[in-house]
Parts: C-alpha cells; sequence; structure tokens
C-alpha cells in the first residue's frame, strides 16, 4: 500500500534493461492498483457543492451556481479514456435499477434486439459475444440490486469494461450501418475511411468520445435521450448543454425512455444529477 | 474459468472448423501462447510457396488489451522481409498498438498480416533494423513503433 505523497517505489528496484515480461506485467498491475484505490472507475455521488469549492475561477463558479441547489450533483467517473462511455453506462443502469420489473424486462429485449446493428457491421459473433453476454448478465441482476451493489459491478473492470465494449460497438456498428449520415462529418477533405474511423474513435478501448460518437451511441440505443453540460471558460453565466436525441425514436416499443446528463469539463465527462 | 480463455477457446475453434485460406494453427495447446502458420496466397515472388510462423502471446487483459504477436524463426519458417518487419521478427503495424481494439480476432489479425505482405514488393528490412534488432526489447509490445512509410 503506497500513502499519499508518497512515491511509488517499485519501479526503482529493477534496471529497465532487465525487466522481463512477467516483471513488467506485475509492475503495470501494481501500478494501477495503486491508482484505483484512489481513484475508483465509478466514484459516491456528490453534492454540487463539492464541485463549486473546487473552483476559484468566476465563470466556472457562476455556471456551477446554474446548475442548480437542492438535490443537484454529479458522480465522478475515472480519467481513463473511457469516462464518457463509463458514465453513461452507469447512468444507463442506475436509472433502469429504479424501474418496475417488467420495464426492465423490456428495456432489456429492446437492447437485445439491437444485438442485430452489430452483425448488421459485419461483427464476428465471437469477436463482441463476450461483452454482449456480460451486459445481459447485469440486467439479470438489476431487479434487485442495491445502489452499492450496483456501484461495485461497475468497480469490477472486468464487468464495466465488457459494457463499455459492448456499448462502442453499437456506437460503431450505428456509424457503419448509416455512413451516408455521418460521412460528411468525417471526412477531412482527403477521403474518409469510416471502418478506419470506427477503428481509432470508438472501437479502440481507451479513446474518449467524441460528439459523433456520442451521437452514435444515442442512435444505436434510441430507447435514450443525452445531455451533455459543458463546463468550459466559455462566456457566459450558464453552462451550454448540448442535447442528443435519438434520430430513430423508439416510441412504438415498450421500453421506457431515459434521460442521461453528462458534466464535461475539458477532457474529461462525470455523470451529473439535476 | 477467467473470461479471456472463454474467448480463445471460442476463437480457436472457429480458426480450426472455419479456416481462412492460408491460416492454420500450427499450435495451441495453451491460452498463453499459440503459433500460427501464414502463407501469402497470391503469387507475390517475395513469398511463394513460403509459409511464416506468427507468435501470439496473451495475457488475462486479452482481448482488450492486444496480444503480443511477431514472426518466429524455426525450421522451413524464415522472417518475411517487408518494410515493416524487423528481422528479429517483430511487427511494426497499426493494430498491433494503437489501432487494436477487443472486436479483433487471432484470425483477423492473421488476415490483417497476410494483406501487409500481400501487398508489398520491396525485398527489404526497416531502415533502423540493424540499430531495433540490437537494442530491442524482449517483447514488442513495449516498442512505440514510428511508421516509416504510410505507403507501403
Amino acid at each position: 500500500m503506497v500513502q499519499d505523497g508518497e512515491l511509488p517505489t517499485i519501479a526503482v528496484e529493477h534496471d529497465p534493461d532487465q525487466l522481463d515480461d512477467l516483471t513488467i506485467l506485475r509492475l503495470t498491475q501494481e501500478i494501477k492498483d495503486v491508482e484505483a484505490s484512489k481513484n475508483p472507475l465509478v466514484g459516491e455521488f456528490k453534492s454540487i457543492s463539492v464541485l463549486l469549492d473546487e473552483y476559484k475561477d468566476a465563470t466556472f463558479r457562476s455556471k456551477i451556481k446554474a446548475l442548480g441547489g437542492g438535490n443537484a450533483g454529479y458522480r465522478p467517473v475515472r480519467g481513463d479514456g473511457n469516462c464518457a462511455w463509463r458514465a453513461f453506462a452507469f447512468r444507463y443502469f442506475e436509472l433502469l435499477s429504479k424501474l418496475s420489473k417488467e420495464e426492465i424486462e423490456a428495456s432489456s429485449k429492446f437492447l437485445q434486439s439491437r444485438t442485430g446493428l452489430l452483425d448488421a457491421a459485419g461483427y464476428s459473433e465471437t469477436g463482441y459475444i463476450d461483452f454482449v453476454e456480460e451486459t445481459f448478465n447485469l440486467f439479470q441482476k438489476l431487479p434487485d440490486i442495491t445502489p452499492e451493489q450496483l456501484v461495485s459491478e461497475f468497480n469490477n473492470a472486468e464487468v464495466s469494461s465488457a459494457i463499455i465494449v459492448h456499448f462502442r460497438l453499437l456506437a460503431a456498428a450505428y456509424i457503419k450501418t448509416h455512413s451516408g449520415d455521418y460521412l460528411p462529418f468525417i471526412d477531412d477533405g482527403e477521403g474518409a475511411d469510416i471502418s478506419e474511423y470506427c477503428n481509432r474513435n470508438i472501437e479502440a478501448f481507451s479513446v474518449e468520445a467524441d460528439h459523433l460518437a456520442l451521437s452514435a451511441l444515442v442512435n444505436s440505443m434510441t430507447t435514450v435521450d443525452l445531455g451533455v453540460v459543458y463546463m468550459d471558460r466559455s462566456a457566459g453565466e450558464e453552462a451550454v448543454v448540448h442535447n442528443f436525441f435519438p434520430a430513430e425514436s423508439a416510441a412504438e416499443v415498450d421500453p421506457p425512455l431515459l434521460k442521461i446528463d453528462l458534466l464535461y469539463r475539458p477532457g474529461h465527462y462525470d455523470i451529473f444529477y439535476k | 474459468m477467467p473470461g479471456y480463455t472463454k474467448r480463445l477457446g471460442r476463437e480457436l475453434s472457429d480458426l480450426k472448423s472455419n479456416p481462412a485460406v492460408g491460416i492454420s494453427v500450427f499450435q495451441a495447446d495453451d491460452f498463453r501462447i499459440w503459433l500460427i502458420d501464414i502463407q501469402v496466397m497470391d503469387n507475390n515472388p517475395l513469398y511463394v510457396s513460403k509459409t511464416f510462423r506468427l507468435q501470439f502471446r496473451f495475457t488475462p487483459t486479452y482481448p482488450i488489451e492486444a496480444p503480443e504477436v511477431q514472426f518466429i524463426r524455426s525450421l522451413g519458417r524464415e522472417i518475411p522481409m517487408h518494410p515493416h518487419i524487423y528481422s528479429n521478427g517483430h511487427i511494426c503495424l497499426d493494430v498491433l498498438g494503437s489501432g487494436w481494439s477487443p472486436i479483433q480476432t487471432v484470425g483477423s489479425v492473421s488476415m490483417s498480416i497476410q494483406s501487409m505482405l500481400a501487398g508489398n514488393d520491396r525485398n527489404e528490412r526497416p531502415p533502423d533494423d540493424a540499430r531495433y534488432v540490437a537494442s530491442a526489447p524482449i517483447s514488442p509490445k513495449q516498442t512505440r513503433f514510428v511508421y516509416h512509410d504510410d505507403n507501403v
């Protein structure tokens, strides 16, 4: 256990030229464990006043105050390149966990039906099935899950990573199967390659979500409206909010529509609670 | 059973039951190291009638993280000549590094490497081959490759 303020000494004992692969693996894991103990994948809910205390800057403070008082708050998510995805996925399951068993069942069935997108995009079942299964394993536990158990599920890296990959693949598959809608935004003038864009920006683990990725994620799920509160230094008393609505509405299907809010600060997403 | 062995088990049965042309499993006895033989199927004079051997090394973080992949020398198995393949078998290929994604499989990586060979007509090593091989880490995953020429 490394205490705060004390640099990990593990690397010093080793001559970098002499490290074998297993040692590198072990050291990497130790560094990750130290990081994890300080900074969980999904943290605890915090009141908006905690956020306010972090800032002295007047622009930020006025924007944070305008977010609302009372029950408003946020839940920090680890900044590891997957934060938008993890924040979205956690909030998705958190909202579902408060619904009735029937509504959870309907949501699960509907999301199952979206697996067809993965096939349509040409992904092999061998490649995606384990990730998809992890999502539906969690669905099975939802009706009886406590808030603490859900946080703990998401702090299990294997579970959380798998669900993130599932959601990344859904978003990438949506772009691949609707390439005409996305090509104008991807084309940099030198000819765009949808497949390469998806590989580099969406399918690759630990690559942060851009605007297109979030739009594709919302479109692929069709049962979620997403609002992103931009907490940055731009002028104005209130933070700008970008809303993402699914292009195809799921109004004719059973699952309830969910509303997810994320709090964006340059380079990082957390979950926002109004 | 950890997740990655389940995934690899499924991949192995795919590779055996539905093999891609020119790609065959030479050895896969555990979930640590697999050896895959590949052949280039067109008549590229550099590789015609030759077989090359790829070594895949997995850790429990597979497939979230990329496997370690390189060519190995063996009886009748040379390291293919290519401007992105070092003489120690290390391969400079996007999909093995920053271009990796968990949807990739041993089969899809093998096919990427096969097509990388098929498209090559230069009988040469990377320009820094001697220097790299003299100081290369045991694992190619410890190397941050510089892409010399994206046109190859």
